[in-house]
C-alpha cells in the first residue's frame, strides 16, 4: 500500500532565487500562492530562497534520496540553471546525477527547457517540466503568468502522470489565454507563445511507479503517484 | 476553470475592437497592412495577403513594431532573472534583430496564427460578427 506523503515524510526541493525585481516578484508569488497549497496537501517543503539558493546546498539537498520534487525559479540559459545574483546551480555537465536521479524536476526559468532538461532525464530524472524560450510575463498581469506556471506544481503534488500534468497544465494555458485574448492581445499573445510547454520524461511517460498500488476507494486512473508514494521507480 | 467537458460548447470569445483593428496581416502588394476588421468585412482581401513566413525578418520586424506601437507607451515586461523591458526597449530590441526581438517576434507570428485558427472555427469573434450571430 502507498504510504501518505507524510507518512513517507518525502519533501519539496524549493529554490527560489530572488535577487532582481523580476525573480523577487515571482518569488513572492509562490511563496504566497504556491506554498501554502503544498502544505494543505501535507507535503514537507525545503526551501533555497535568497542567499541560500547557491550551489554548495542545492547540491547536498538535492542529492538527499528523500527529495522526489524539485521546483525552481531562477535566471537560466540553454545549459544552465542558476541561483542567487546569477551563480550557478544546475549546469549541463557539471552536476551528479544523484542530484536529479528519480526526481521531478520543474524549473521556471528561461531557455533551461532547451538542453539542461533533456539532459537531466538523459541522467535518471523522472521527468523534467519547463520552457525552451524566455519566460516573459507582462507587468501588472502577471499573476496569470505565474499562475499557469504553477499550475505544473500542483499537479506533480496532486500526483498526476506526466502526461496528465501536461494536459491539464495546457488546458490552464489556453483557457487563460482566451479569457485574456477578450481584454488584451498583448497579454493573450505573451501567454500564448508560453502554452508549447516542453516537458521531458523517461518510463514511457508515466511518473507511476509499477508497483505503485491505487490507495482504497480511488480509481487507479485517477490514482496519484509518485508525491503520495513512497515507492521508487 | 468553469469547463464542463466536451458536451458543453464553449462560448465564443468577443475580441476587443482596439485589437482587431491592429495590423493583422501584410497586403501582398506592399501596399501596408490589414486588421482584422477589414478582413472581416472585406472576405477578398484574404486572397491579396503574404505569407508572414515568408517574409524577410525586416518585414516582420516592422509589421510587429506596427502592432507594438499601438501598445500603451507605459507597457513593460518582465524576464525571469533578466529585469524589466519597456515598450520602447523591446522596439529597440525587435529593430536590432537581436535573440529576443526575434523571440518578441516569433511570439506575435504564433498569436496571429492562432487568432486566425480560432476566428476560421468561430471562436473568436470580432464585434460584426456578434451582431450576426444574434440574428
Amino acid at each position: 500500500m502507498a504510504k501518505s506523503p507524510k507518512a513517507s515524510g518525502r519533501p519539496i526541493l524549493a529554490i527560489d532565487s530572488a535577487w532582481d525585481p523580476a525573480t523577487k516578484t515571482v518569488a513572492e508569488y509562490r511563496k504566497k500562492k504556491l506554498y501554502p497549497y503544498f502544505s494543505k496537501q501535507g507535503l514537507k517543503l525545503t526551501r533555497l530562497a535568497g542567499r541560500l539558493a547557491m550551489r554548495i546546498l542545492f547540491r547536498v539537498r538535492a542529492q538527499r534520496k528523500a527529495v522526489l520534487f524539485i521546483t525552481g525559479m531562477g535566471h537560466g540559459s540553454e545549459r544552465v540553471f542558476t541561483g542567487h545574483d546569477c551563480k550557478t546551480l544546475l549546469e549541463v555537465g557539471n552536476y551528479a546525477a544523484q542530484e536529479v536521479e528519480n526526481k521531478i524536476i520543474h524549473l521556471l526559468s528561461c531557455k533551461t527547457g532547451a538542453e539542461l532538461g533533456p539532459d537531466t532525464v538523459k541522467n535518471g530524472a523522472i521527468a523534467f517540466f519547463g520552457y525552451a524560450e524566455d519566460f516573459i510575463f507582462v507587468e501588472g498581469r502577471e499573476g496569470v503568468f505565474f499562475e499557469c506556471d504553477c499550475e505544473i506544481d500542483r499537479a506533480i503534488a496532486e500526483g498526476l502522470t506526466v502526461a496528465e500534468v501536461h494536459d491539464r497544465v495546457v488546458a490552464r494555458f489556453e483557457y487563460e489565454i482566451d479569457v485574456l485574448a477578450a481584454q488584451d492581445d498583448l497579454i493573450s499573445g505573451r501567454l500564448n507563445a508560453k502554452s508549447a510547454m516542453p516537458s521531458f520524461s523517461r518510463h514511457q511517460q508515466t511518473l507511476r511507479p509499477p508497483q505503485c498500488e491505487a490507495a482504497p476507494n480511488v480509481s487507479r486512473d485517477r490514482h496519484s503517484c509518485r508525491l503520495r508514494c513512497s515507492a521508487v521507480v | 476553470m468553469g469547463e464542463t467537458g466536451a458536451v458543453r460548447k464553449k462560448k465564443p470569445v468577443v475580441l476587443p475592437e482596439r485589437d482587431v483593428n491592429k495590423p493583422f496581416a501584410v497586403r501582398a502588394d506592399g501596399s501596408g497592412y490589414v486588421t482584422l476588421a477589414e478582413l472581416q468585412a472585406t472576405p477578398e482581401l484574404s486572397g491579396k495577403l503574404v505569407d508572414f513566413a515568408s517574409l524577410s525578418y525586416e518585414k516582420q520586424a516592422d509589421f510587429t513594431i506596427a502592432r507594438l506601437e499601438h501598445a500603451p507607451k507605459d507597457f513593460r515586461i518582465g524576464i525571469i532573472g533578466g529585469g524589466y523591458m519597456s515598450r520602447d526597449e523591446i522596439i529597440k530590441e525587435i529593430r536590432e534583430g537581436s535573440e529576443f526581438g526575434r523571440g518578441f517576434v516569433r511570439s506575435e507570428q504564433l498569436w496571429i496564427e492562432r487568432v486566425r485558427e480560432k476566428v476560421s472555427k468561430g471562436e473568436y469573434l470580432v464585434r460584426g460578427q456578434v451582431s450576426e450571430s444574434l440574428r
